[in-house]
């Protein structure tokens, strides 16, 4: 029982952490300016830069 | 009984998030709503697969399944295609707003959509096999 609350409410957690994300894109009203569309390249690749952005060769 | 309730309670305020959250922010007079959405769908999709792509590498032993891999892999190879494509779809549909041109921006964001719901699906259903796990800041 125990073990299932904690499945159910990672599950929500996560699901939460989601809709978060999803909130903040959904604020944008407008067309991006260049300048807007320039910080969304940066922070792009600025995430993808991060190593679990990276292929791990397959160990087999 | 009183676990119960409170989930109940979470899943209420979730459920009511979500309402707000799927109506978005209203677009401006004089926006167009296929470009404000694309580029909302991009954002969204830069965050969810960051989000899913650290679950996957910190997790991956005790996920222990091939597929999630497969999946997350695919993403790590494709996305910045996907969305270059879905950037140059959106200059072209501004350069010229023709159906044609929204329908090649519609095909265009569908490959992006796709990946975005199996990254979700994988994050929320394993999140089983990690459920204390927490990204690191």
């Amino acid at each position: 029982m125990e073990a299932i609350i904690v499945i159910l409410f990672s599950a929500i957690d996560h699901t939460i952490k989601l809709i978060e994300k999803y909130r903040s894109a959904a604020q944008q009203s407008g067309e991006w300016t260049a300048e807007q569309e320039a910080a969304y390249k940066a922070r792009r690749a600025q995430v993808m830069s991060q190593a679990h952005w990276q292929v791990d060769p397959d160990p087999s | 009984m009183r676990v119960a309730l409170l989930a109940g309670l979470v899943l209420l305020a979730l459920v009511n998030q979500s309402c707000q959250v799927f109506q978005g922010a209203p677009i401006d007079p004089g926006a167009d709503r296929v470009v404000v959405f694309a580029q909302r769908a991009q954002n969204q999709a830069l965050d969810t697969f960051d989000e899913f792509l650290a679950f996957e590498q910190e997790n991956r032993a005790l996920l222990n399944d091939p597929k999630v891999k497969a999946a997350a892999d695919n993403i790590r190879m494709n996305y910045q295609k996907w969305d270059d494509d879905l950037s140059a779809s959106i200059k072209t549909y501004q350069l010229a707003r023709t159906q044609e041109n929204a329908t090649k921006l519609d095909l265009t964001l569908s490959i992006l959509r796709q990946a975005v719901a199996i990254a979700s699906h994988y994050l929320v259903t394993k999140a089983s096999v990690a459920p204390n796990w927490v990204r690191p800041k």
